[in-house]
């Protein structure tokens, strides 16, 4: 595996990822409290599904794969919430560096992503900007 | 509680209000961290205090990946399926969220533009603090028949 890059360095068309990871119940439980949600829906197969938002941090453990780790704000956020996220199930999460800009002297990095599960169903379509010049 | 998209006219206004604890934003980052393995002892404006008011803030500063989702769930209470399976968000953090807040969050029915196919809902969405600073504001949609 290459050494990680500065995020600062990052630059459009780098891609980010894969990250892959188990849709735990601990994980699915977590983000279903946050929004109280005390019980699993099912799907038509009656398997358990998390929520959807369970996803929304996906982007930056994708990009951490790439980048070192360090302080940024995140000032956008888009979903497309394709699939519900089944429990039990790997997901992955691919992507890459979509835009960079710099605004009123301040540094932007967009990140698009998509994550799948194993079986290929796709679950998320994501598009998030940080602010990384703090 | 889930309504049909279609039956629904620009002007329907969905509200939740709640107050996020300075324990829950803690909790939040120490618990999100930790299933995500990464290091839990970092000190920034999220998990410790002292750091937060360091930088003039009111209190330890919720991630937008904790507070976005209450967005997410007035829309899948509302619309169930039809936003869980084709819903989409698309916000900007306007403004921090500190532990102690309270928040209202909203989402208003509207008309499509022009440019917008028209076999989806659109919704304005925001959300604001016990003070009437928009935190967070927004748009989605979900598929209509």
């Amino acid at each position: 595996m290459s050494p990680k890059k500065a995020l600062e360095d990052a630059q459009v068309g780098d891609s980010i990822g894969p990250h892959r990871y188990r849709l735990t119940e601990e994980l699915a439980r977590f983000a279903a409290s946050n929004v109280g949600l005390d019980e699993f829906e099912v799907d038509a197969s009656g398997s358990p599904i998390a929520p959807s938002c369970v996803t929304d941090n996906d982007y930056a453990l994708a990009w951490m794969k790439q980048y070192t780790a360090r302080e940024a704000v995140h000032t956008k956020a888009e979903h497309h919430y394709l699939n519900p996220p089944i429990i039990g199930k790997d997901l992955v999460v691919t992507g890459s560096v979509a835009d960079r800009y710099n605004k009123r002297g301040k540094d932007f990095l967009v990140f698009e992503t998509v994550t799948h599960d194993v079986d290929g169903r796709e679950i998320v379509r994501s598009r998030n900007t940080l602010l990384i010049d703090l | 509680m889930s309504i049909s998209a279609s039956d629904l006219k620009p002007g329907f206004s969905l509200v939740d209000t709640k107050t996020i604890s300075t324990e829950e934003v803690l909790s939040f980052c120490r618990r999100e961290r930790e299933l995500e393995g990464r290091p839990i002892d970092l000190k920034n404006i999220h998990t410790d205090e002292e750091v937060a008011r360091s930088y003039g803030l009111r209190g330890v500063v919720a991630p937008g990946v904790q507070t976005m989702p209450y967005i997410w769930d007035l829309l899948r209470e509302a619309f169930g399926e039809r936003w869980t399976r084709g819903g989409k968000l698309a916000v900007t953090f306007t403004n921090m969220v500190c532990g102690g807040d309270t928040l209202t969050t909203q989402a208003v029915v509207r008309e499509p533009a022009e440019n917008e196919p028209t076999n989806r809902l659109y919704l304005d969405t925001w959300m604001e603090n016990q003070r009437g600073e928009k935190v967070i504001v927004g748009k989605a949609s979900v598929p209509i028949d």
